[in-house]
């Protein structure tokens, strides 16, 4: 009972502290804070939309899974690109998430259905959000303000972004196998994962604390 | 099957608490190490600006102890010609040069006295800060460009501050005074020494044309040479648009000074 009520009542709503957050200062985030307030509205929005779907309507909800992940990753693309390319950066920018919906349009035709799990894309998906998380380390690690480095909100978000990937990578990999395990075995895998999204909206709500024009 | 079924879960368990600890490792690690270079590039800036206001110390002690030289050179041995040459003078006769030798020679004692008065104030050992002050001040009165109005609050406290901080207040003020007769435009000084709790504090204000209105207050040699002092006393300082309109500076020593 606890853990379904951490997974589907806590972690769901926690979403709402980075958004208010976020939005009391919506006029003076910079661009990039502003975009992941962007990511986590469409991401609340396709959470609500996938329990209505699922609860309400008792229907399979897994293509909306198939719509969110190249969302997802066209904002996370566009975030990074502000933040480490403010100059820009096409190939970022529009040529990779052309090229992952376009990928992710024939893993929906061809090869994972729109009503199962989305496991080879939402993978793909996570290795270029670590790799993106990476760099922007990389990136830090070669600025020459060290103090500002650690008080900035841009690791806040990266940090946020890098821990739910690097530990739902996992999940996303095996997921079309785990949901044939015994239930318990299936709670206690998705109880990790909710900790992990209610760990990234933390870091996200610091980040937005942290930001000032 | 259950035994598949079992090892799967704990593969995807392991896999995803490992990767989440090896993650939160390197994101702590990463901000230790970069807190850590943080501290030391700040212990260095520190080392340097320490370095840079030893230095500085020293320049300023050293131009002091050259003036100090120059002051008593003239005064002792040029002073003392001029003084044996006027003695001279009086023994012969004055009137081939009509009678205007003499004066020519006690203006040149005058000038060579307020010279070396100026490079190394003597009555600053003698008599401390305040009788050399107003000896500053009389002589800028007497001159007539500019009226300067003194007030010592603080009573004795500014006689008992030691040579260093009376030194460079002296200086200062010498340098506010000339940088107010060359650029204010001011009829009037005010000079006033009171007492903030234990601290001393000096104020500066003129009626002249003030600071200028880019907000630049710290441009030329005069005010890099005041800031310079002031923080070789670790005197505080604060800079605005005083009562009159025209430029004030108020200097608060620390409060163990004296």
């Amino acid at each position: 009972m606890t853990s379904k009520f951490f997974m589907s009542v806590l972690v769901p709503c926690s979403i709402l502290l980075p958004i208010v957050i976020g939005l009391l200062k919506l006029q003076r985030l910079p661009v990039n804070a502003k975009i992941i307030w962007y990511y986590l509205i469409v991401s609340a929005v396709i959470s609500a939309a996938s329990i209505f779907m699922g609860r309400v309507l008792h229907s399979n909800n897994m293509p909306l899974v198939h719509l969110y992940t190249p969302i997802e990753l066209a904002l996370f693309c566009w975030f990074y690109t502000k933040t480490l390319w403010p100059q820009g950066n096409r190939f970022l920018s529009v040529w990779l998430p052309v090229l992952f919906t376009v990928l992710c349009i024939i893993n929906a035709l061809f090869f994972q259905s729109m009503y199962t799990y989305s496991s080879y894309t939402r993978s793909v998906e996570a290795l270029i959000c670590l790799i993106l998380a990476l760099n922007y380390f990389a990136r830090m690690a070669a600025y020459d303000n060290e103090k500002k480095n650690t008080s900035t909100p841009g690791l806040y978000f990266n940090s946020g972004i890098f821990l739910y990937f690097s530990g739902g990578f996992m999940l996303f990999v095996f997921s079309n196998l785990i949901v044939n395990l015994p239930h318990h075995s299936y709670a206690v895998i998705f109880v990790i994962y909710a900790a992990l999204v209610l760990c990234m909206y933390l870091l996200f709500a610091i980040a937005f604390l942290l930001c000032k024009k | 099957m259950q035994k598949v079924t079992d090892n799967i879960f704990l593969l995807v368990l392991f896999a995803m608490i490992g990767s989440f600890i090896l993650a939160a490792a390197f994101i702590f690690f990463f901000i230790r190490y970069q807190r850590n270079i943080a501290k030391q590039k700040e212990a260095m800036q520190k080392a340097e600006l320490k370095y840079g206001e030893e230095l500085l110390n020293a320049a300023l002690l050293s131009q002091e102890a050259e003036r100090k030289r120059i002051g008593q050179d003239l005064h002792d041995d040029v002073g003392a010609s001029l003084s044996n040459l006027k003695m001279m003078m009086a023994q012969t006769d004055d009137t081939a040069a009509g009678g205007k030798h003499k004066p020519l020679i006690d203006n040149i004692i005058t000038t060579v006295r307020n010279i070396s008065h100026s490079l190394s104030p003597p009555g600053l050992d003698l008599f401390g800060l305040e009788f050399t002050l107003q000896e500053l001040f009389d002589n800028f009165n007497a001159a007539g460009i500019i009226q300067l109005h003194f007030e010592n609050e603080a009573g004795k406290k500014i006689d008992a501050l030691d040579k260093k901080t009376a030194l460079a207040l002296f200086r200062v003020v010498q340098e506010l005074l000339s940088n107010t007769v060359k650029h204010a435009n001011a009829k009037n000084a005010f000079i006033k020494f009171f007492t903030e709790g234990h601290a001393i504090v000096l104020t500066y204000a003129d009626d002249g044309k003030g600071l200028p209105a880019n907000g630049n207050k710290r441009t030329g040699m005069g005010m890099q040479n005041i800031e310079a002092r002031l923080r070789m006393i670790q005197a505080n300082f604060e800079m605005a648009p005083g009562e009159r309109k025209g430029f004030f500076i108020s200097i608060t020593l620390p409060e163990n000074n004296g």
